[in-house]
């Protein structure tokens, strides 16, 4: 039964090997049945081992980009080419295939409640590997916990913890399979500053350890300039017809340099914001 | 059911399908995990329902006792008992009780792991939900509905007991040869039945008003209440049919 993670990840995921690029949007729209648009041709790339980040004020679609990107919404129309898959057209299996081999930061982290810490980083663990000895994964998902330092507190529970703590063990659940490809939704959402750099520095050390590709939506610039390789900014409520669609894209240095009224008042906002903390 | 609100009768279909894969490929942590869910959902309610069943035959035995004496029958008060305590009242009583205590606790628990985004989160690890949060509990309450429904079979015998045994001075023995003169194998059949039925019915209720709820602790709140008094009205409702086709 023993055996490397690395032996059964091989033999659970028979999938073609990762093509650049590990994440495609190809003219991505999305319209609710109440007739809002909210994504409106959106396009961009995600390279292999690249940290990429969707930026945007509030009402930008974000979170809808990025629930079409897990698969848990269906874009209205356009492609999404996931580890060189369509996204769209898969289910059962070859979709939890593709899951396997992504990862899964949430917001608030949606810990499970009643299993301890070190069982919410087994679980997955234990899920996909069953014919793999379990003192193993349990070994393993004791590793994961202490890569975020948090391996003391393995068997409290996710009421017992801070907002911080949990976003850590979240990220320790999302690396647990050793994943392609991490989807983060504001990572650093609700922590002060020391804690949103501690986040921001454990994410990309982690994931770069693993050589995994990273896609995270945030609002925060600090964290932008902090962890991004390249970007995607989306338009905003307040940006009229642009709402929706893509503003720009480029790295950080594009951004900061760039005369683009959006952006340049969304990076005022965002730094007059960062001072006031 | 991650974004999109889920039909009932897609659920059952989802349900059923799931289950019978889980029977025909079990393993070591589903199996845990029933037991645990057997543990909370039906051991939990044992305490209650043995209590209740104790006071309902007694109270049973003693409207019977009143209106027998008058005609001087009052030895086939325990055979009485027996009948509609089994057929009737116990296993429509524990319904209720699981009803008002696991049908509630499950569907809050559902909806607030929907608000929580729990639910996404096993979705986007490539864990069904199905398998891994309905099947263990469904199993819990189809398993310990009639278990719990037998134990207070016999819980309200005993209460029946205590009554005959102070007004009507009637011996253990006595009362047990009484209340089997009456008894079949057939009106236990029948209990059991109907509270695998039950079990069903108010579990599958309690699944679909906890995944579906959307929008934070109000809607679990409605969701809790509503999915209780759907169990309620739903097993009252069933036990109408059920028995009408056994007068058939």
């Amino acid at each position: 039964m023993a055996g490397t993670i690395a032996e059964a990840k091989s033999k659970l995921a028979p999938m073609p090997e990762a093509v650049e690029p590990v994440l495609e949007v190809i003219n991505v729209t999305k319209t609710f049945p109440n007739g809002k648009t909210v994504l409106n041709g959106i396009s961009f790339q995600v390279l292999p081992e690249e940290t990429f980040v969707i930026l945007g004020g509030s009402g930008c679609g974000k979170s809808t980009l990025l629930n079409i990107l897990i698969g848990v919404l269906e874009p209205t129309s356009g492609q999404i080419r996931i580890l060189g898959e369509d996204l769209r057209s898969l289910r059962g299996d070859r979709l939890k295939a593709v899951h396997v081999r992504c990862g899964m930061l949430f917001q608030s982290g949606a810990l499970i409640e009643s299993l301890s810490l070190v069982d919410n980083v087994h679980l997955p663990l234990r899920e996909h590997y069953r014919g793999m000895d379990p003192d193993v994964l349990f070994e393993t998902a004791r590793l994961k916990l202490r890569m975020v330092g948090l391996e003391e507190h393995a068997a409290k529970r996710p009421s017992g913890i801070s907002g911080g703590m949990k976003k850590r063990v979240a990220l320790a659940r999302a690396l647990a399979l050793d994943p392609d490809l991490v989807f983060a939704d504001e990572p650093t959402s609700g922590l002060d500053p020391v804690s949103t750099r501690e986040i921001d520095e454990m994410f990309i050390r982690l994931t770069r350890r693993i050589g995994a590709a990273a896609v995270v939506v945030t609002h925060d610039i600090s964290s932008f300039f902090r962890i991004a390789h390249r970007a995607v900014m989306l338009g905003g409520e307040r940006d009229g017809d642009l709402q929706g669609q893509v503003i720009m894209q480029g790295c950080p240095e594009d951004f900061r340099a760039s005369q683009h009224p959006v952006v340049r008042r969304f990076f005022a906002s965002g730094e007059s914001e960062t001072r006031n903390r | 059911m991650i974004t999109d609100k889920i039909s009932y009768s897609r659920l059952v279909i989802e349900l059923a399908r799931s289950t019978f894969m889980t029977f025909l490929r079990p393993s070591s942590t589903a199996i845990d995990s029933a037991i645990s869910q057997m543990r909370s959902i039906g051991l939990g309610a044992l305490p209650t329902a043995s209590l209740i069943a104790v006071a309902a035959g007694f109270i049973l035995a003693l409207v019977l006792e009143i209106q027998l004496s008058q005609i001087g029958k009052v030895e086939v008060v325990p055979s009485l008992l027996w009948i509609i305590l089994t057929e009737q009242v116990v296993p429509v009583g524990v319904a209720l009780i699981f009803a008002g205590r696991s049908v509630s606790a499950v569907t809050a628990e559902l909806g607030s792991m929907q608000v929580s985004e729990e639910i996404k989160a096993l979705f986007t690890m490539g864990i069904d939900v199905v398998p891994y949060l309905l099947v263990p509990r469904f199993l819990g309450f189809q398993i310990m509905l009639p278990v719990v429904t037998l134990v207070g079979i016999y819980a309200s015998l005993l209460g029946g007991w205590l009554l005959c045994g102070i007004v009507l001075r009637m011996g253990i023995a006595d009362y047990i040869y009484y209340a089997f003169d009456g008894a079949s194998f057939w009106s236990v059949m029948v209990a059991l039945a109907k509270s695998a039925l039950f079990a069903f019915l108010v579990a599958t209720i309690a699944f679909y008003k906890g995944l579906n709820v959307r929008n934070g602790s109000r809607e679990i709140s409605e969701a809790t209440t509503q999915s209780v008094v759907g169990a309620v009205i739903v097993v009252t409702m069933a036990d109408a049919v059920v028995t009408s086709f056994q007068l058939v």
